[in-house]
């Protein structure tokens, strides 16, 4: 070993052993800068990123370490990130209510609906939407009571989990809710391969009744991304209905 | 010798002027007394139907029956504010003169100036018109008085007496008049000479008022009497609980006489007892009137379309003429109106004169009246101005049993639009009845919630309520909207200061989280007030522990500034001696013997009265039920050079006030000093809203006074005391 390379393996000893008694330090410290929330996610330290967000920290770094904590998804964050879905600033409640959502438990989808009853229309939006991705099909009663009640982005989550019953919720809305949310679930419904055909098509044969181009549109893609069966009488339906729409349009 | 003759008949009358009242004349002597008959006087051109007399506006007084039709008489009475309906006779009142109408057609009588003295008022003996003027509001003005007797007849003066004293409004009597002057004394005079016959004199009460009723004079202060054979006789009589505005039942004698505009429409009506004094009566505020009973209970109350001028209680009802000059005939059965008559022209003054004919008995199968459903529309009323009485109503409703009315008073409290007074009124409301706790906890169960459409409650309305409720078990319901990010952050310093006063110990581990939470974000920056009440909660109620984990926070350079200066100064003021706090009382058993005396400085005494909070809650209570209108006393403190006191001395002095804080402070032990004597003041303002309804000797709007009840709301939760200390 040449003196150099001893020089360079005491010197690597030094920081590691300045970063160590750094690191410790700081981790009774009340107060946590960007860097460290980033060094105890990679380390996969959650329960010092909980630590942090408990003892308070600005602005930034408690948004940071809420994605961060969020990021390790350990189901042991839950009553953190829960506890910051009531804090005051709507950001971080949004940050909260998507960390919560990617923990795609019971428990989480439970914290995640209550988020339907925020304050905050994005929050309330945002929550609808995490609701969708976490297929909780236990908060689809809240999502169509939400959907009434103004939060659009509830159409999708009903969509992707609702049943043929569903479908008429969706349909009751149309003219009260905005057409790009409700056609948001529509597309979800027409996705699915477990509804039947005579509902797809019954929906097909709704959204001719509203026209307008984002129906146009809407059937369009539809036509482009869903894979049908050879003969398919839904993209029969959809052929025509695009005629049909670009027709009266005309 | 004719020529002599009319010489001693008129030496006679100037000594008799000179001397009246005689100072010969003795007091309550029963032969005197004896020989005057004191019931009513005979009238016999008395008005024998009824009807409403005005002033109008545009200077004119004016006759207009109580049934249909225009005005049966007018007569130009430029200026006139006032009048006084006297049988067959009208008095009119303007600022120059008093001006006598015939009340059958309006022709004009006799007039009569001021001449510079204030008009105490008129009656009618017989054929004798008799007139007082007293000494003017003027504070130096000299204590002088005019009587003028006038004869009906011919409209010449009968008989004239000036004297040195304030005499008040006479009333007429059968062959006289009696004339109450300084508050003390009843004179009475015969009608036609004018010479007194008897005198009355207060000893144990002042003779403020005069009423003539069907068994004859009676006249008092808060006491009543009457004359029998001789002799003056008490008489018992049940009183009223204190009505909003202080109506009085008797006008005094000696009120001034308020123009038609200065007067607030505000009235006690008893109604004529049968000497057993068990009558009840009405009560009229604005465009309100309310039933009273005997005892002062309401049995119905009225909401009128325009305010009161004049209201008189008939055989079976009350009569009321409001400011239209429309008249309401209200059944005292149930307050239904019996008959209206529509508005004739705008009236600045009223009087309902004539025999009132008994009102028709109604419907005997009408149901009782809805007490709660007029209560209820009293307090609903969108009439701010009348708050005093939407705030009585509110406590009448209170009083009532049906379960529903606790749901009443919370959806008043909860309506945004009700009154401070009328809020507070409903606040000491719902915490006093049964079920106005549960009310209070339910309301304060409702969170925000998007989905089911509910809002926050209305915080800032229900937290006084709860605070003086002392609900404590509403502290997990307050913590729970501190830490709902739909409270409005305006709300939290309440919530903050409420909670703590309901339970102070349990609310230190929620606090400390709270503000650990919030202590570097930015939610606070523009309001740290919630953080800092906090932080003030926890050093006063906290652990050795609590306290040095906000210490922590505040050495973080994280924390907020103005969070982090708020807990260091906790921190310097924990650690001063303090100084004051040695201001405790010599004899309490709790006191170290080694303990050092205070220095008598204002601080000190300050903490040594509120060492001893519910001593001196007492003595002030005292005082205020003694003087309502007192607010503030400033409190003078001299001690001995040996540091006992010397002297407590209290201004204004309220009676009882003085010797109560003495006893209060006696055995406080103050430092010796070398310096002869050592004197100290202290101003108290007194916020008796701050009272816990039950400790209140006070009614409710008598201890509410605006401006301190907005600023103190909260005192009390601070567990500070009620009253406030000025240097």
């Amino acid at each position: 070993m040449t003196p150099h390379m001893r020089m360079a393996i005491n010197r690597l000893w030094l920081v590691v052993f300045y970063t160590l008694s750094v690191c410790s330090a700081r981790a009774d410290s009340l107060d946590a800068t960007p860097e460290e929330i980033e060094t105890a996610a990679a380390q996969g330290d959650h329960a010092q990123l909980a630590r942090w967000l408990l003892t308070g920290q600005p602005d930034a770094v408690t948004d940071l370490a809420l994605e961060r904590l969020a990021s390790l998804k350990r189901p042991e964050s839950l009553e953190v990130l829960s506890q910051f879905t009531r804090h005051r600033r709507a950001t971080v409640r949004l940050r909260a209510y998507t960390g919560v959502s990617q923990l795609r438990s019971k428990e989480a989808a439970a914290v995640v609906a209550h988020g339907l009853r925020d304050a905050s229309p994005r929050v309330r939006g945002a929550c609808a939407l995490a609701l969708a991705r976490m297929e909780a099909t236990q908060a689809l009663p809240w999502l169509v009571v939400a959907l009434s009640q103004g939060v659009p982005q509830a159409a999708t989550g009903i969509g992707k989990l609702g049943t043929a019953q569903h479908v008429e919720r969706l349909h009751a809305e149309l003219g009260r809710a905005p057409l790009s949310a409700l056609l948001a679930g529509y597309r979800e419904f027409l996705k699915r391969a477990d509804l039947e055909l005579a509902v797809k098509r019954a929906i097909v044969g709704r959204l001719v009744e509203v026209a307008g181009p984002s129906v146009e549109a809407f059937f369009r893609e539809q036509l482009r991304t869903l894979a049908f069966e050879k003969d398919s009488k839904l993209r029969g339906d959809l052929q025509r209905a695009v005629r049909q729409v670009s027709g009266a349009g005309a | 010798m004719r020529a002599v003759g009319l010489g001693l008949a008129v030496c006679l009358a100037a000594c008799t002027a000179a001397r009246w009242p005689d100072p010969q004349t003795p007091d309550n002597r029963p032969a005197d007394l004896q020989r005057v008959d004191w019931s009513r006087p005979e009238q016999k051109e008395a008005l024998t139907t009824a009807g409403l007399l005005g002033v109008t506006p545009g200077g004119e007084t004016i006759r207009i029956s109580t049934g249909a039709g225009g005005p049966q008489w007018r007569t130009p009475t430029p200026g006139a504010w006032d009048l006084i309906g006297l049988g067959g006779l009208v008095i009119v009142l303007d600022d120059a003169q008093v001006t006598v109408l015939n009340a059958a057609d309006g022709s004009v009588r006799h007039r009569e100036p001021h001449r510079g003295l204030r008009f105490m008022g008129a009656a009618r003996s017989g054929q004798t018109l008799l007139l007082v003027w007293s000494t003017p509001d003027a504070p130096q003005a000299p204590r002088t008085s005019r009587l003028m007797a006038l004869s009906t007849l011919d409209w010449r003066a009968r008989w004239q007496r000036s004297m040195r004293a304030v005499a008040g409004a006479p009333q007429g009597l059968s062959g006289g008049f009696v004339v109450p002057w300084d508050r003390q004394n009843l004179s009475v005079v015969g009608a036609d000479t004018g010479r007194e016959v008897a005198r009355l004199r207060a000893q144990a009460d002042v003779f403020d008022w005069l009423e003539m009723t069907s068994g004859g004079l009676r006249f008092g202060g808060k006491q009543r009497f009457r004359v029998e054979k001789g002799q003056l006789v008490g008489e018992a009589q049940r009183a009223w609980p204190a009505l909003p505005g202080r109506p009085r039942p008797r006008p005094s004698a000696y009120a001034r006489r308020a123009t038609g505009r200065e007067r607030p429409p505000i009235m006690a009506l008893r109604e004529p007892t049968d000497g057993r004094g068990t009558a009840g009566g009405y009560y009229v505020y604005y465009r309100y009137v309310f039933r009273l009973d005997a005892t002062g209970a309401v049995r119905w109350a009225r909401v009128l379309p325009r305010r009161v001028r004049t209201a008189r209680v008939g055989p079976a009802g009350l009569w009321v003429a409001d400011e239209a000059g429309a008249v309401h005939r209200l059944r005292a059965s149930d307050g239904t109106v019996a008959e209206d008559r529509a508005p004739a022209e705008p009236l600045l003054a009223a009087r309902l004169v004539g025999s009132l004919p008994r009102l028709d008995p109604g419907d005997p199968d009408h149901p009782p009246p809805d007490l709660r459903a007029q209560l209820l529309q009293v307090a609903l009323d969108p009439d701010a101005q009348l708050s005093p009485a939407r705030a009585y109503a509110v406590q009448q409703l209170a009083g009532l049993p049906d379960a529903q009315v606790a749901t009443d008073l919370l959806a008043l409290f909860e309506l945004r639009s009700t009154p401070a007074l009328v809020r507070d009124a409903l606040g000491s409301a719902l915490s006093a009845r049964p079920g106005g706790r549960r009310a209070l906890l339910d309301a304060l169960s409702r969170r925000f919630d998007f989905l089911e459409g509910t809002e926050a409650p209305p915080l800032g309305l229900l937290l006084p309520a709860i605070v003086q409720a002392e609900l404590e078990e509403a502290t997990q319901l307050l913590l729970a909207h501190l830490q709902d990010p739909a409270t409005p952050v305006a709300q939290l310093h309440a919530l903050v200061v409420a909670a703590s006063a309901l339970q102070p110990e349990s609310t230190v581990t929620p606090l400390l989280q709270f503000v650990r939470l919030y202590r570097a974000d930015s939610s606070f920056d523009s309001r740290p007030a919630p953080l800092v009440a906090a932080a003030q909660v926890i050093f006063e109620h906290g652990d050795d522990k609590a306290r040095d984990q906000l210490r922590e926070l505040a050495r973080s350079s994280a924390t907020r500034p103005a969070l982090r200066t708020a807990i260091e100064g906790l921190q310097r003021r924990r650690q001063e001696p303090a100084v004051v706090a040695d201001a405790v009382p010599a004899t309490a058993t709790a006191v170290p013997s080694s303990e050092r005396s205070a220095e008598l400085t204002s601080d000190a005494l300050a903490h040594a009265l509120g060492a001893r909070a519910e001593q001196v809650r007492g003595c002030l209570s005292q005082a205020t039920e003694e003087r309502p209108n007192l607010t503030r006393v400033r409190l003078l403190v001299r001690l001995r050079k040996d540091g006992a006191l010397q002297r407590v001395q209290v201004r204004p002095d309220p009676g009882t006030l003085q010797d109560c804080l003495t006893a209060v402070l006696r055995d406080v032990r103050w430092a010796a000093s070398s310096t002869p004597a050592r004197t100290v003041t202290l101003g108290l303002r007194l916020d008796p809203v701050q009272l816990p309804a039950q400790a209140s000797p006070l009614p409710w709007w008598e201890a509410v006074s605006g401006r301190a009840r907005r600023s103190a709301r909260y005192r009390a939760a601070r567990a500070q005391p009620w009253w406030h200390t000025e240097p």
